[in-house]
């Protein structure tokens, strides 16, 4: 037969046998999963390039062109930006505008102005804030910015051109002659300068998938490869005696992995096509990859599944004739318990190092220096550690399954008191997986400290007390309209203070009415008056007390605060109270603030630094995201090789079971060889990975949180049960399948 | 008086075809407790799906499987299976020992398989090893082959069956253990008061039974004495 003619054989020998149902179908659906998962974790690895490259191009088409002094008047907008947030307090961008002559520069997103008081939003933030009145929190509501100018269909931004003319002078007004196409996207002053910035790193995000769902996605490979292959070790051994080489095995294994590996990445294309046609919505992460931003990179993502299919089959080649040709005879490292048993004895050491070792250096470097020391001793000891207890754990389960006639248990655990490295792995895998999950949360969570003390304080205080200030100039005519507004709704004092812990005097101004409604004296119009004795307002000293001001004199003034306000600098605020004492209503504070030129700033006195923990909040949710597919994708690595080895060594027991009817016992054997490992290595490795990582977390933003922990528990334990009921199906339909004189 | 036992096997007007081929065409056979039965045949004579039949797990085309009284068409899968573990035991060609078990351990598994009363029954187990001359061991892969198979042979005692079936029993053993074992399997029906189904294509060891059976234009026939054995 001709090179080729025995080639196109060998294949089609293979791809046959490929077609039996070996082993209940878990080789191939293995083979096929590992497909899919590597095509899935490339194309993830090249949407993050895509996606992030369209957006900072669109990102860099917002940047201003700021007006030389020869540029005309007439071709300039002055355009001035201010923050703002909802009350899930992420921070956007509110750019005020004002065109200063018909050749002014349209921002982009516009195709017309906006006429004097109208705003225009990006959708997000509309949709976002419609419980917030967000339409009418700056003028009135003209429009949606186009979605295509935006760097994400995500981004929260507001354009408004206020009715009243902007100030020149401001130090962060612009005068803006055009928008630059390719101009740095993290430009401070560009339109989208905030959206970038609250962004994770393209570089980070890259890393975090190629750890959390490359590499489990190459594991599963591995794994698949060699699970369920007693019949197709016994096809090349065969071919072995027969005669052939290398290559015939090798042909012979493509052959027998195309239609699963084809399969895999067949279905994976479907999604991963699905997800290019449409504006993709990132599961948990809240991120949207605008329409075409995959599709502009088709032919990158095309080659994912295509790479993935061929990976998948040359490691079944490869790994497969490698197996077969392993003929030495050098007897394998003995097991040296001695040194394992240290290993694993140091783990609780590392333990505790960790844990609880940093409490005795608080406030020192040696705080977080423990819990390093801890957390990586924990990380390196924690497979002896596991190998140890699953040796120790099996030879009590051998003996309590002899004792009171369990079969699977004393099947099982001798199987692995035997053999402890197999179960080992598993239990590492995924409890290593864990741990490191929260390791990366913790350290993301770990720069979050003034966010923290801000969320514990509203969480606390709530906007019992809200300050407000101006954006820009106030006017007392735009003063008394933002309060005419409130009217009713709140009660409203001003306060004049220096700014910081050096104050001594602090003046509150306001309307007999307000003043007596926070059980402060009412001078006479005018006059002022200095509080003697204790706040009776518990708000009011509370934020006297948050505010520095606790030992400061307090003068009482019967004054319009409207006034005050308007003719005071940046050290005057109002103070804004709940007439029943509840929390003041932030949103229509807001609202109201539209008399201003550029709205107002709304903050609790110990809520400032609330925004900044957000974007870490946000952009912990792709660390797990990706890490709960990586867990789940280990939590497969382990259940897949678990139930290969449970089908491997329980062919044995086929005849007795079918002659003794003892079928339940595969069911037994498979839950303590396939699910058990990853209920420990689940309830284990987060139990070690929330106790190493609670020094980091108690004193940050505790991104590990008890939703997240038992998500990514219950994922890993679904897929540890769905393999356990998979692999007790298949063993007992072979086992079913035993006639004698078959010699199986 | 009281009424004999029934006999432990019984077979009645068997007949079973596969295609064209016909296997078993009106085939008979009874066994009493205490009697041993050698059934030989070439490869493919139906040997095999004969203790397919008796054990339950394949369906005539007609006629009648009855283990210790108990007809097998009348009984739904789950009571065959019970009757099985209750009545019968089987010692396999290949042994099929699980290998990380100790002897004791997987002579007590058929027990445990079975759902029987497992009160004592490492001592039950360790008492029968000790009868078939079986050393105690960590796990049953240091043993011999001979050994081995006396672990099957006390692992299908272990449930006291009325019937043992024998496949090939000695079909993996050198001259000296297949001697050794078939001698114990045969002393078996006299000692232990069960009856011995062997299904071997061995000479050497079918006769040792009482009686020596081939099958033979779909029926069991005495075989002719002679060949060269094995």
């Amino acid at each position: 037969m001709s090179a080729p003619g025995l080639a196109r054989r060998l294949l089609a020998v293979g791809f046959t046998a490929g077609r039996r149902a070996e082993a209940g179908r878990i080789r191939f659906a293995s083979l096929a999963a590992a497909a899919a998962a590597l095509s899935l974790a490339l194309a993830a690895v090249a949407a993050i390039g895509l996606a992030q490259s369209a957006r900072l191009d669109r990102a860099g088409a917002g940047v201003p062109v700021l007006a030389d002094t020869e540029a005309p008047r007439s071709d300039t907008l002055l355009m001035s930006p201010a923050f703002d947030d909802l009350r899930d307090g992420r921070q956007f961008q509110v750019f005020y505008l004002e065109p200063l002559g018909p050749g002014a520069p349209l921002p982009p997103g516009l195709d017309r102005w906006p006429e004097p008081g109208q705003v225009y939003l990006s959708p997000r933030l509309a949709e976002k804030g419609a419980d917030e009145g967000i339409a009418e929190r700056y003028g009135e509501f003209a429009g949606l910015i186009d979605p295509d100018s935006l760097a994400d269909p995500g981004e929260q931004l507001a354009y408004v051109r206020s009715d009243t003319a902007l100030d020149a002078e401001r130090a962060s007004a612009m005068h803006v002659t055009g928008f630059a196409t390719g101009g740095d996207p993290a430009h401070a002053r560009g339109v989208h300068w905030l959206a970038v910035e609250h962004d994770f790193s393209v570089g980070g995000l890259v890393a975090i998938a190629l750890a959390m769902l490359l590499l489990p996605a190459v594991l599963l490979t591995v794994v698949a490869v060699r699970t369920g292959a007693e019949l197709r070790d016994r096809r090349e051994h065969l071919v072995t005696v027969l005669g052939g080489g290398r290559r015939s095995r090798f042909l012979i294994s493509l052959g027998e992995s195309a239609l699963p590996a084809a399969t895999g990445a067949a279905l994976a294309a479907v999604a991963i096509g699905a997800a290019s046609l449409t504006e993709f919505h990132v599961p948990y992460t809240g991120f949207v990859i605008a329409h075409g931003d995959l599709l502009s990179g088709w032919w990158l993502l095309a080659a994912c599944p295509a790479a993935a299919g061929a990976a998948v089959l040359l490691a079944s080649a490869l790994l497969g004739a490698r197996a077969t040709g392993r003929r030495s005879t050098r007897p394998r490292p003995a097991w040296r318990p001695r040194v394992l048993l240290a290993w694993a004895a140091l783990c609780p050491v590392f333990l505790f190092v960790g844990a609880v070792v940093p409490r005795f250096f608080a406030h020192t470097p040696g705080y977080p220096l423990s819990n390093l020391v801890g957390v990586v001793g924990v990380v390196v000891t924690l497979p002896a550690a596991v190998a140890v207890a699953t040796a120790w754990c099996a030879r009590r389960i051998e003996r309590f399954g002899r004792r009171r006639g369990r079969p699977a248990l004393l099947v099982v655990g001798r199987r692995i008191a035997a053999h402890p490295r197999a179960v080992a792995r598993q239990i590492t895998g995924v409890a290593t997986g864990a741990v490191l999950l929260c390791l990366t949360l913790a350290y993301q969570g770990a720069f979050s400290q003034q966010a923290v003390e801000a969320e514990r304080y509203l969480d606390r205080y709530g906007y019992r007390v809200a300050q407000v200030g101006a954006n820009g100039t106030a006017t007392e005519a735009q003063t008394a309209d933002f309060l005419d507004a409130l009217s009713g709704k709140v009660d409203v004092v001003s306060v004049e203070a220096p700014i910081g812990p050096e104050a001594a005097s602090v003046e509150i101004a306001g309307e007999c009415r307000d003043l007596e409604a926070l059980g402060l004296p009412c001078p006479a119009p005018g006059a002022a008056t200095e509080l003697s004795g204790a706040v009776a307002d518990d708000r009011l000293a509370h934020w006297l007390d948050e505010s520095w001001y606790g030992d400061a004199t307090v003068t009482v003034a019967n004054a319009s605060p409207s006034a005050v306000f308007a003719a005071a600098d940046q050290e005057t605020m109002l103070l804004v109270f709940d007439p029943g004492g509840g929390d003041v209503p932030v949103a229509e504070v807001k609202s109201a603030g539209k008399a201003f030129t550029m709205g107002v700033i709304v903050s609790a006195p110990g809520g400032r630094s609330l925004s900044a923990g957000v974007p870490l909040r946000d952009q912990s949710r792709w660390a797990g995201l990706f890490g709960a597919a990586g867990l789940v994708l280990l939590a497969g690595v382990a259940a897949v090789g678990g139930a290969g080895e449970f089908i491997r060594h329980s062919r044995a027991l086929s005849p007795l079971a079918a002659v003794t009817g003892g079928f339940a016992v595969f069911r037994g054997m498979a839950g303590l060889a396939v699910w058990t490992p990853l209920l420990v290595a689940a309830v284990g490795g987060f139990a070690v990975g929330v106790w190493v990582t609670r020094p980091m977390t108690a004193m940050s933003l505790n991104l590990v949180t008890p939703e997240l922990v038992l998500v990514c528990g219950g994922l890993v334990l679904v897929v540890g049960a769905l393999m356990w009921w998979w692999a007790a199906a298949a063993m007992v339909a072979e086992a079913s399948r035993w006639r004698p004189g078959r010699g199986d | 008086m009281p009424e004999p036992p029934p006999p432990a096997l019984a077979i009645s007007g068997l007949s079973y075809a596969i295609g064209d081929r016909v296997l078993f065409d009106g085939l008979d056979l009874a066994l009493a407790a205490g009697e041993s039965v050698s059934i030989l045949g070439s490869s493919g004579s139906g040997k095999s799906t004969l203790l397919s039949m008796i054990l339950g797990l394949l369906q005539a085309d007609s006629g009648t499987v009855s283990v210790d009284g108990e007809d097998l068409g009348g009984l739904g899968a789950g009571a065959r299976a019970r009757l099985r573990a209750r009545a019968v035991g089987m010692v396999f060609q290949f042994g099929e020992l699980l290998p990380e078990l100790s002897p004791r351990d997987n002579v007590a598994l058929a027990a445990m398989l079975a759902g029987a009363d497992t009160t004592g029954v490492h001592d039950r187990a360790a008492g029968l090893l000790r009868r078939l001359g079986v050393p105690e061991a960590a796990t049953v892969e240091t043993l011999s082959g001979g050994e081995r198979q006396r672990v099957a042979v006390a692992r299908a005692l272990v449930n006291e069956p009325r019937l043992l079936l024998a496949d090939e029993p000695t079909g993996a053993l050198d001259e000296e253990n297949r001697d050794k074992v078939a001698e114990l399997l045969f002393a078996l029906p006299a000692e232990r008061d069960c009856a011995l189904l062997v299904v071997t294509h061995d000479r050497s060891v079918a006769y040792r039974a009482d009686r020596v059976l081939a099958i033979t234009g779909g029926s069991l026939r005495p075989a002719a004495r002679g060949g060269t054995g094995r």
